[in-house]
């Protein structure tokens, strides 16, 4: 069971009220950013809004939204969910 | 007796010793010649003359570009000078980009300062950023950003784009980059990046756009991240070194190794709805429709809509009457004026609900007022905020910073099983109309 570590930026770290979360993925089949996505959303359903709008990096590395069902997640990765955000 | 020049300069711009002499720190550095050159060449315009506007706008100035257009419509209001440390305390009430122009030529009196005492919007981006080498993306708000990334992808300028909120901030090279050819002495030619919107093709929904007006900004955060902003801009400018082109520099304040980099995507998106598509015309361009196409994610707002009309649609502009006139023909609540709802409220019966962020209300709120955040509203927070005096209570009024989610809040309540037989209100412009009308010592908050 893959442990991935997630950091949460700017508005979803307020909402979720942590800067960072672990999830437990399934390995077999292996676990992928999409699933990544669907367990955080079941976690911290008030980040329904701004997980759509955010950046998915993995281990640091953008994630373009098609390949979020390709991007497979191994133990200790690191997922960071990045808000766009505007103030200046 | 005239004086012959005994000397050859590094710099042909200006057969002037105070140019050599101001710049000799920078002549002196690997390839400084020529980074020096690249500057005193360069032409940038500065959109946002705020927090991150400052340290850029200065920076530059003081590096030498030669021709720096400061951009933005607004006056310097008190709660901008704990970080926007271009503007003098005694410039409250006056232009900011005058501010800001007189503050760089102080700074450096061999440059040229324009100033554009307006707002870049749809009509005039394309016009706005035509002709400049470099744009930095200072503004607060995402329209203004997809508008400007959406200029300067087409025109094939270069943006350098930084943002930040609360405590983080955010800083990438986008739409692409054109540096300096020393050999030739002029800017080369451009290579297309990723735009704003490939990166970011779903906008924030209203109240998770992260502006500092809303959810404020530790003061010294865009002094970091806008001087981050500078050197990058002076880098791409220069063709010195690495850029954040492909990548983004994450900023958090709060921690101990702060900086994070990401890598992004290093090609434009060959869906992204601007740069990607053959015609794309900005002036007819929707982007109300765009910026609202997120759904709010405000509780209450999921159910209610009334006779047609979406309550989870932002604004279309900022505070304002948008939703005003269509609300009003359900006559569910009545606006008020801020004289008739002062006089409202002074009723015994009369309960005043401040929809904004806890914080906003801690800060200052009306007497007497409770607080309820709008993303908090619903029947349970209602019971457990109004408790015992509920009963009690046979007008309602709700107030908000501006007069908008007084009017979301109005509709929702006006429609709950709370209402019975209530009186309904909400005032028009709130608390900034307030302050206006009322009473002038209420802060200006946002
Ligand atoms: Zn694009």
């Amino acid at each position: 069971m893959p442990l991935l570590n997630v950091l949460l930026f700017a508005r979803a770290r307020e909402l979720a009220e942590a800067s960072s979360t672990t999830l437990t993925l399934p390995d077999d089949p292996p676990a992928s950013v999409a699933d990544a996505r669907a367990e955080l959303l079941t976690r911290f359903p008030q980040l329904s809004g701004v997980l759509q709008t955010s950046i998915f990096a993995l281990n640091k590395t953008y994630v373009k939204r098609d390949d979020e069902r390709v991007a497979i997640v191994r133990a200790g990765d690191e997922l960071a969910v990045v808000p766009p955000i505007s103030g200046g | 007796m005239s004086r012959a020049s005994t000397w050859t300069p590094a710099l042909e711009i200006e057969r002037d010793a105070r140019a050599v002499e101001r710049y000799a720190r920078h002549l002196v550095l690997p390839r400084g010649a020529a980074l020096q050159r690249a500057l005193c060449a360069a032409r940038v315009l500065v959109v946002g003359c705020g927090g991150l506007g400052c340290p850029v706008a200065t920076y530059l100035s003081a590096n030498g570009v030669g021709t720096i257009a400061l951009c933005d419509a607004d006056d310097v209001e008190l709660s901008n000078l704990h970080r926007q440390v271009g503007h003098a305390t005694s410039k409250v009430g006056t232009s900011k980009s005058a501010s800001l122009r007189e503050r760089c030529l102080g700074l450096n009196d061999g440059i040229e300062i324009i100033e554009h005492r307006l707002f870049v919007n749809q009509m005039n981006a394309n016009e706005m950023v035509d002709g400049f080498d470099l744009v930095c993306d200072c503004s607060d708000n995402p329209r203004t950003r997809y508008v400007l990334s959406d200029a300067c992808a087409r025109r094939g300028v270069p943006l350098v784009s930084a943002a930040c909120v609360g405590f983080e901030g955010q800083l990438t090279v986008l739409c692409g980059t054109r540096c300096w050819d020393d050999e030739r002495r002029e800017f080369g030619a451009f290579t297309p990046a990723p735009c704003y919107r490939c990166l970011f093709p779903t906008p924030p929904a209203a109240g998770d756009a992260g502006t500092c007006g809303a959810s404020g900004v530790l003061g010294v955060l865009p002094g970091i991240v806008g001087t981050f902003q500078a050197l990058e801009a002076i880098k791409v400018l220069s063709g010195i070194g690495e850029t954040l082109r492909g990548k983004m520099v994450y900023f958090d304040s709060l921690s101990a190794s702060p900086t994070m980099t990401l890598n992004m995507r290093e090609e434009r998106d060959p869906r992204c709805a601007c740069c990607s598509v053959e015609k794309f015309d900005q002036k007819t361009y929707d982007y109300d429709a765009f910026l609202s196409s997120t759904p709010c994610p405000i509780k209450f707002v999921k159910t209610t809509s009334i006779n047609g009309v979406d309550l989870s649609a932002p604004p279309a502009h900022g505070p304002g009457e948008s939703l005003d006139e269509e609300l009003q023909k359900h006559s569910a609540w009545k606006r008020l004026s801020t004289g008739d709802f002062q006089s409202r409220s002074s009723s015994t019966g009369a309960l005043i609900v401040d929809v904004r962020s806890k914080r906003l209300f801690d800060a200052a709120h009306l007497r007497g007022s409770v607080n309820i955040p709008i993303e908090m509203l619903d029947e349970g927070e209602w019971r457990s905020v109004v408790a015992e005096a509920d009963a009690n209570v046979d007008t309602v009024l709700f107030v908000c910073a501006g007069g908008n989610n007084s009017q979301r809040a109005s509709a929702w309540f006006a429609n709950s099983s709370l209402r019975g037989f209530r009186d309904v209100f909400d005032m028009r412009g709130g608390l900034a109309a307030w302050r206006r009308d009322v009473d002038p010592s209420f802060p200006k908050l946002g």
